[in-house]
């Protein structure tokens, strides 16, 4: 894909998890990182083509990010279950996650996004998601994910 | 590939109703128009004026799409929606699954995809029910944003 002609690039990837991948929680109240160990990208410009080791969504210029995270969960029946999305270790501010019940252990279709400055992007550190379980330690299935970052700046 | 020095974006929306066109595990159109006067902004993608939710893209390149509706009843069953371009669901991987608790509850459903688009290509974001549902399913307010990220002056 050709460049564009601005000091400024721009940047995105939008990668989807393998389907039914099992989060397993090892602890009530931890979160626990999804491992990007397989699935597919349906377009990247600026990113680093993935490999098949943990993580894949790695930018490789400095920016202003936004992530949008789209999925189904089920399982853990009628528990509080939590997402969180970042950089790395870096999930900004504790209120910024998403939690919801469970409700019959059904699919419940959920969204996260957020808005990450990263000014020391090192080429090795890709964006992350994770989940929590909040009532107890049964894993979580994650029916489906696409996870999208588009550099705004 | 090149980026684009004019720019495309969409925003198609209809306050929908009854799906009628539902079968058992398979994809159908949400079955309302994206006609002109249900467009809240376009420029660059071109919409159907047949009784299909669906838009045309005149510049290739890799959209951000962003679609939500309202679930509405249709209760205690399974569904999934799925991008598909021109008519041809790209991967199992990019669907969003949701169920619809047995009390005729009113579910927020949205999702968003990056699929790189070619000139002329359709875009349209399907709807499937596992087992056909004996209270009718409705699907209200529905909304697809859609622009194109390779263009300039963005960034």
């Amino acid at each position: 894909m050709s460049t564009n002609q601005f000091t400024s690039q721009s940047a995105w990837i939008s990668w989807s998890n393998a389907i039914e991948q099992e989060i397993v929680i090892s602890e009530q109240g931890e979160f626990t990182p999804l491992e990007f160990t397989s699935g597919v990208v349906n377009s990247r410009y600026n990113f680093l083509t993935p490999a098949p080791a943990n993580p894949q969504l790695i930018p490789t210029i400095n920016g202003v990010y936004m992530i949008q995270a789209s999925l189904t969960s089920s399982g853990a029946t009628n528990q509080l279950l939590s997402w969180r999305v970042g950089y790395g270790t870096n999930f900004g501010n504790e209120n910024s996650i998403l939690t919801y019940t469970s409700k019959g252990g059904n699919r419940w279709s959920v969204n996260i996004n957020c808005i990450r400055e990263l000014y020391n992007v090192d080429g090795t550190t890709g964006f992350t998601i994770e989940a929590r379980n909040n009532d107890g330690a049964n894993d979580i299935t994650l029916e489906r994910l696409t996870y999208n970052v588009i550099k705004l700046y | 590939m090149q980026f684009q020095n004019t720019i495309a974006y969409a925003q198609l929306y209809n306050v929908g109703g009854e799906v009628t066109n539902l079968e058992s595990l398979a994809y159908k159109y949400f079955p309302f128009p994206a006609i002109s006067s249900n467009i809240g902004t376009l420029k660059n993608i071109n919409v159907s004026s047949d009784s299909e939710f669906k838009a045309y893209v005149e510049q290739t390149g890799a959209y951000f799409i962003d679609f939500s509706f309202i679930a509405d009843s249709g209760d205690s069953r399974q569904y999934k929606i799925c991008p598909f371009i021109d008519g041809v669901q790209q991967s199992e991987a990019l669907e969003n699954l949701f169920f619809q608790q047995p009390s005729g509850v009113k579910y927020e459903v949205s999702a968003n995809w990056i699929l790189n688009l070619t000139q002329g290509q359709e875009i349209a974001i399907k709807l499937e029910v596992f087992n056909i549902p004996t209270v009718t399913f409705f699907a209200r307010d529905i909304k697809m944003s859609i622009f194109n990220l390779q263009q300039l002056g963005i960034h």
